[in-house]
């Protein structure tokens, strides 16, 4: 069988403990405005092209009325201007790379699966996670968590971690910012606790959307009721992935980046 | 550290502290007729002891100043004073290009200060002596001992002119304070060099004064220091703060040793050296005086010298931290980390030398191996791809024919072997125009010259060791490796279409260009087939040179340093269009760190590919590894933890050298832009530091290409 992923990131310092490779699925039910990977959304392949970079030097020989997404125009590309997203890869490819890496890895690091929203390919992540487990390799699963539970009861026994996502406690503004209500989310990440995985709530903070003091309390409250994660990890928004959403032909929607006071401030909440 | 000490270090950073030129004398011209060792050793002592003796309130050490030759030959790489060096410049150092293939570099060398340290200088007359007797009957070498006899006897009297210097000095001092120091001072002088050192504190003072007649690499001094530091802190003779303080002068006037305001000034090779390694019992040698010696150069802002790091497997992940977290705080770049794994093996299995000795060897220059008491006979930097571009255009009917890649292959071998012995022959044809050249300065303080009486750059160094440098490594190995894949096994491209697109440098041939740069299997993405093409690569460089001994005794080592010159910008910009995707006249990059983009797979892969390209060690000679760090990582103390985990498997696998630079190219840009504002910005280049706005701007350009890791 095959997976849908955008890339496999090599020596990640940034998703989980230790030196990790990164595999990010393609694909996600939430449509966060803030998203830094807008090219995870779709679940199918996508070309991005950087309009700026392009001098219709007619390299790429497009076609776009033809256009089946092979490939091949970014390929031929010489400035870069265009990048096909979105590749169907088996399990063995997938391990490939991840075990390539083991001497990195130690007692800490290992492999993440992350996204998109990983969760919603689960027959490929539980095969990968299994195999990562067969080769004692750590396993971290990155989530937003808007999946069935059963979904994750699935999971449970081959992820060494999860890493999940929280963005907004309030119901109405959590749907109004990436489609989908909370409910499920934080039901999920109760169960979760309580079931005593492993588990670091990252939230990621949107300056004038989530960096409030009701929100951070709210979440202060919600975490108490439940057995307490390793970690809680405030990842600041970054505009890194602006120049993605005009070369996807979507529309940006630009946030304020929070200050580092503020987010010493936020993290003194919980 | 002291105020007198950093103030020092401040003053130091603004300005000389000791004045050059120094004191001109008139020689006598009957000097003429004296046999040349005799005459420069004449010469030597005359200049020393007219030189004024350097004196501040402050300064604990004493003996310092400079070779202002000519008419006094230099050091032993004779940058000044050796006519047939000098000539010899003239016609094969840069920018005169031999053949676009060969190049003649400096070289670099350590003294050995342990048997100074121990023996005095009186231990060397006695060994001239021996050596007479040896030596009787052959007026030549007598004539060498004899000069090297009078620049010790020079040194002797140079350091009894000190000496009385500061008796004076003390007895005009008001200050009982200041007073003690300068007597203790004068006392020293008075005793070393001429005697062994029996504290720290008179062993440093030989040490600085002997420096002045080798002005390089001070060696394993962690090593060499060691006894009398651990005996005077255990007798409670001296604390560490006060050995600290001490370490740290004598940083400083190693680093005033290149006039401020020079070129040299800024840049670290000139003084380089290692700490820590195996030593003879098989043990890690990194002591107490080596983490010392770290912390002092870390509370001085002074360039150099600068300091590597020998790793070994029983290295404590402590220590690597420790330095990994000085380099990173380190404004002035003067760190950078070899391991000695692949380095004793290769002293021992390619230079001949026991484990015993191979584990004293030292970095001098950039990345030279060396020992203290030898010198690095390298001095050639080759162009490794002109033998790649003989092949494709010389013999363009005979590969054609070719339906497999090991036939390619075999006749590729023939041209890179024609081209290695070519280098090595003009290697030695270098080394005897500057063999002619008598240098009796330094000869005391490199082992075997007295005992052979003959001059260390006429080969009278006991312990051979030597090589060259060869450019645009991993373009030959890209090259073979998209050979290989377009040509033979994925049959994209016939060889005779890829030749007419080199030829035509890619125009009309844009798609495949495109395919090769983005499907190529290049080196640094730890790839099967570019890994074992670089094996492959190295292999066949050390078969080649497996049985050539340089003329001077030593056995081939290879290096990929350019030194303080963009070679492999020349060369490539002499160089036809490479398979690899390179156009014509587009440089190589240096060492094999990362190579502008074409590594796509991050920092665990590109490691994995560096520490399996070498299995025999060949690469072992002074070989550079580069890696741009995006400087967030290093801001944040959890990414930075895991980044020096993985420099400890990089090492753990294989790898043999890695410096390492925090910078974005934003940053660099912005320091091209407005230099002015940039002038403190340093970076790693090869092999050494230096201002980043100083360089020329092929290097600026060079250090711009690295692939940024953590992007």
């Amino acid at each position: 069988m095959t997976g849908d992923i955008f890339d496999i990131a090599h020596a990640s310092l940034v998703d989980g403990p230790g030196i990790r490779t990164a595999v990010f699925f393609k694909g996600c039910n939430l449509k966060c405005a803030w998203c830094h990977n807008p090219e995870s959304q779709s679940f199918s392949s996508q070309l991005l092209f950087y309009e700026d970079l392009c001098t219709h030097c007619g390299s790429c020989r497009c076609e776009k009325e033809k256009c089946d997404l092979c490939g091949r125009c970014a390929l031929l590309c010489p400035r870069g201007a265009k990048k096909l997203v979105g590749r169907a890869v088996t399990v063995q490819e997938v391990m490939d790379e991840i075990l390539t890496d083991t001497p990195f890895y130690g007692s800490e690091g290992g492999a993440t699966f992350t996204g998109g929203e990983c969760m919603l390919q689960p027959e490929f992540l539980t095969r990968l996670l299994k195999a990562c487990k067969e080769n004692t390799v750590h396993t971290a699963v990155d989530t937003a968590g808007n999946v069935p539970w059963k979904s994750f009861e699935a999971i449970l026994p081959y992820t060494d971690l999860f890493l999940y996502d929280v963005k907004l406690m309030d119901d109405a503004e959590h749907k109004a910012y990436t489609g989908a209500g909370n409910r499920l989310i934080l039901e999920n990440l109760g169960k979760l606790l309580d079931s005593g995985a492993n588990v670091w709530v990252r939230i990621p903070v949107i300056g004038g959307v989530n960096d409030t003091d009701e929100n951070f309390t709210a979440l202060k409250a919600f975490l108490k009721k439940h057995k307490a994660p390793q970690r809680v990890d405030l990842l600041p928004y970054h505009k890194m992935g602006e120049k993605k959403y005009s070369a996807l032909n979507m529309e940006l929607t630009e946030f304020t980046v929070p200050t580092n006071e503020r987010i010493s401030y936020l993290q003194s909440i919980l | 550290m002291e105020q007198r000490v950093t103030s020092l270090a401040a003053l130091q950073r603004k300005q000389d502290l000791y004045e050059t030129p120094v004191t001109e004398i008139e020689y006598d011209p009957l000097d003429l007729a004296l046999p040349e060792a005799e005459l420069n050793g004449k010469r030597i002592m005359e200049y020393t002891l007219a030189q004024p003796v350097y004196i501040t309130e402050e300064n604990r050490f004493t003996g310092m100043l400079r070779f202002n030759a000519p008419p006094v030959p230099g050091d032993v790489f004779s940058r000044r004073g050796h006519k047939w060096f000098a000539e010899a410049r003239k016609h094969f150092y840069s920018p005169n290009y031999r053949e676009n293939l060969v190049i003649f570099e400096w070289q670099h060398a350590a003294p050995n200060y342990t048997y100074i340290i121990e023996n005095g200088i009186e231990g060397s007359l006695k060994r001239i002596a021996l050596s007479r007797e040896r030596h009787k009957g052959t007026p030549e070498k007598l004539s060498f001992l004899n000069g090297v006899e009078a620049v010790c006897h020079g040194i002797i009297a140079w350091s009894e002119k000190c000496a009385g210097i500061h008796e004076a000095a003390a007895a005009k001092c008001t200050d009982p304070k200041r007073r003690a120091e300068l007597e203790l001072l004068a006392a020293v002088c008075r005793k070393v060099p001429r005697k062994p050192a029996e504290s720290f504190y008179e062993a440093l003072q030989c040490l600085i004064l002997c420096f002045q007649f080798l002005p390089d690499s001070v060696g394993t001094i962690d090593r060499t220091l060691y006894p009398l530091y651990k005996k005077d802190i255990d007798s409670g003779r001296i604390t560490r703060e006060e050995a600290k303080n001490l370490i740290g002068e004598i940083f400083i006037h190693l680093a005033n040793h290149a006039p401020v305001g020079t070129v040299n000034a800024d840049r670290t090779a000139e003084c380089h050296f290692a700490i820590g390694g195996y030593t003879e019992d098989g043990e890690d040698g990194f002591n107490d005086l080596s983490r010392l010696m770290v912390e002092a150069l870390m509370e001085l802002d002074i360039r150099r010298p600068a300091i590597s790091l020998r790793w070994t497997k029983k290295t404590p992940y402590e220590v690597l931290r420790f330095m990994l977290d000085c380099e990173r705080r380190d404004m002035n770049k003067r760190f950078a980390f070899v391991s000695d794994e692949p380095r004793i093996k290769a002293l021992r299995e390619i230079s001949g030398f026991s484990f015993e000795d191979a584990v004293k060897y030292t970095m001098v220059g950039c990345n030279e191996p060396s020992f203290p008491g030898a010198v690095w006979m390298g001095g050639c930097t080759g162009n490794a791809v002109r033998s790649l571009t003989n092949t494709l255009f010389n013999r363009t009917d005979e590969i054609a024919d070719c339906t497999d890649f090991e036939q390619f292959y075999s006749i590729y071998r023939q041209e890179l072997k024609k081209d290695i012995d070519r280098i090595v022959w003009y290697q030695n044809q270098f080394n005897d125009i500057r063999a002619k050249d008598v240098n009796v300065l330094s000869a005391f303080l490199l082992d075997g010259c007295i005992e052979s009486a003959v001059a260390p750059n006429a080969f009278g160094c006991e312990k051979k060791i030597g090589g060259f440098n060869l450019m645009g490594i991993t373009c030959v190995i890209d090259s073979l490796t998209v050979i290989r894949q377009f040509v033979f096994e994925e049959k994209r491209v016939t060889m005779l279409e890829l030749i007419e697109a080199l030829r035509n440098n890619w125009e009309g041939c844009e798609a495949l260009h495109q395919e090769i740069l983005k499907q190529g299997k290049f080196f640094g993405n730890n790839d099967p087939l570019s890994n074992e093409m670089a094996q492959r690569f190295t292999t066949e460089l050390r078969s080649i040179t497996k049985d050539i001994k340089l003329k001077h005794g030593a056995s081939i080592l290879i290096g990929t340093l350019a030194g303080y010159n963009p070679h492999h910008r020349r060369y490539g910009g002499m160089t036809e269009a490479t398979p690899d995707g390179r156009y014509r006249g587009d440089g190589f990059m240096v060492g094999t760190g990362q190579a502008g983009g074409k590594d796509r797979k991050g920092l665990t892969a590109l490691m994995q590919s560096l520490a399996k390209m070498d299995p025999t060690g060949i690469l072992c000679g002074p070989n550079v590894c580069n890696m741009l760090i995006d400087p967030a990582i290093v801001r944040d103390d959890e990414q930075f933890e895991k980044l020096c985990r993985m420099i400890e498997v990089y090492f753990q696998m294989g790898g043999i050298h890695v410096q390492l630079n925090y910078i974005s190219r934003e940053e660099l840009l912005a320091a091209q832009k407005e230099p002015e504002k940039y002038s403190h910005l340093k970076v790693r280049v090869s092999g050494y530091s230096a201002s980043f706005v100083t360089l020329s701007a092929p290097l600026q350009q060079d250090i711009l290409e690295r692939t940024v890791i953590g992007k």
